[in-house]
């Protein structure tokens, strides 16, 4: 596998740009894919966020001057798109991104690309109860393994403010759960 | 509490034992939730992903081609219609409507007169009629009984006037 300052190298270079795109999106297209996919909930959703967070890797390169571990960045970057686009769908349809959530989650029983069982779908429902920081905070220490030193970079929070977000919103999920628990037999 | 005599040099992360209780809640917590999510892509979503951006205009430079909907030619013709069209409105909006008695319903002829809009003499009128206008008057004097036109003359008219005349 080719390393991550050899692939900066190759990204900057005009000459070897292309080739080495498409070897960064072979690396990093399903990490980023379930990271913006547990955010914006939706295939299709996902596949465009995924694409202009690729867009916009490819075209600020340049720009990248090494202060963060490539994959912080990148992650930053499809973590912010993921965010704006909830922003934009919730101006487009003057509701909340609260809402827009909430309508995803409700979608998630027709998808085709949910193949999850009663108690994941909860689980879904229950990390959208969550504040959007909280959301982001979750999925990407329980369901993506990140350490808390890894979180710090991506998001920009010291690794006390996130452990303290982990916390309450393990605490939260678990609640949202045990009071819900009637439901996770009949869905 | 007595200072200990024998220390063993290990330290422990400042605030270790304050978080302790909620660090082992929270992993027990979370060990009793599943750990997939649940989400599917499509069949061989992952494999064209490279080729899928690769292509795209942003990326390959290349311009898109639009495909138009009409050809050149209905898009002059209608373009050449609508400006007949807008033409004839501007047109159309810059003349004054000719006004016609015909075109002014006669209620409103008649509210406006009732309301005393209308300040006219009664001699300046027939003045401005001919004779045969007045033999075309309709008095609708039909209606009037010979027993309430003799009353009538009775009382308003004076016949010492008629007898000299």
């Amino acid at each position: 596998m080719v390393t991550e300052n050899d692939l900066v190298t190759a990204l900057q270079d005009n000459k070897h740009k292309e080739a080495a795109f498409r070897e960064l999106v072979s690396q990093y297209k399903e990490r980023l894919y379930w990271h913006i996919r547990k955010i914006v909930l939706n295939h299709d959703d996902t596949d465009d966020v995924l694409q202009n967070t690729f867009i916009k890797i490819y075209k600020n390169i340049h720009s990248f001057k090494g202060d963060s571990k490539l994959y912080t960045w990148m992650y930053r970057i499809s973590t912010n798109e993921s965010i704006t686009f909830i922003n934009k769908r919730a101006k487009r349809k003057q509701i909340s991104s609260e809402e827009v959530q909430e309508n995803a989650i409700q979608n998630l029983t027709s998808d085709i690309y949910f193949e999850g069982t009663a108690i994941q779908l909860q689980l879904q429902k229950a990390i959208a109860t969550l504040p959007p920081k909280q959301q982001l905070v979750f999925n990407m220490k329980y369901f993506d393994e990140h350490t808390y030193e890894e979180l710090s970079e991506i998001l920009e929070t010291s690794v006390g403010g996130l452990k303290s977000s982990y916390h309450i919103a393990v605490k939260k999920i678990t609640e949202y759960l045990k009071t819900n628990e009637s439901s996770f037999t009949t869905t | 509490m007595d200072k200990q005599k024998h220390t063993s040099g290990f330290k422990v992360p400042k605030d270790y034992f304050e978080a302790f209780e909620e660090n082992l809640f929270t992993t027990l917590a979370s060990e009793e939730l599943p750990k997939e999510t649940g989400f599917a892509a499509p069949k061989g979503y992952f494999d064209t992903l490279e080729d899928t951006l690769l292509q795209h205009p942003e990326i390959s430079g290349k311009e898109v081609k639009v495909r138009l909907l009409f050809s050149n030619k209905i898009k002059y013709a209608v373009a050449i219609a609508a400006s007949i069209v807008l033409v004839v409105l501007l047109f159309n909006q810059n003349k004054a409507i000719p006004l016609d008695i015909s075109s002014v319903d006669y209620l409103a002829i008649e509210n406006y007169i009732n309301a005393g809009e209308l300040d006219f003499d009664v001699y300046d009128v027939s003045s401005l009629l001919s004779e045969n206008d007045n033999s075309s008057l309709n008095y609708e004097t039909e209606g009037i009984s010979e027993e309430n036109m003799e009353s009538y003359l009775l009382e308003t008219v004076d016949e010492s006037i008629l007898l000299n005349e």
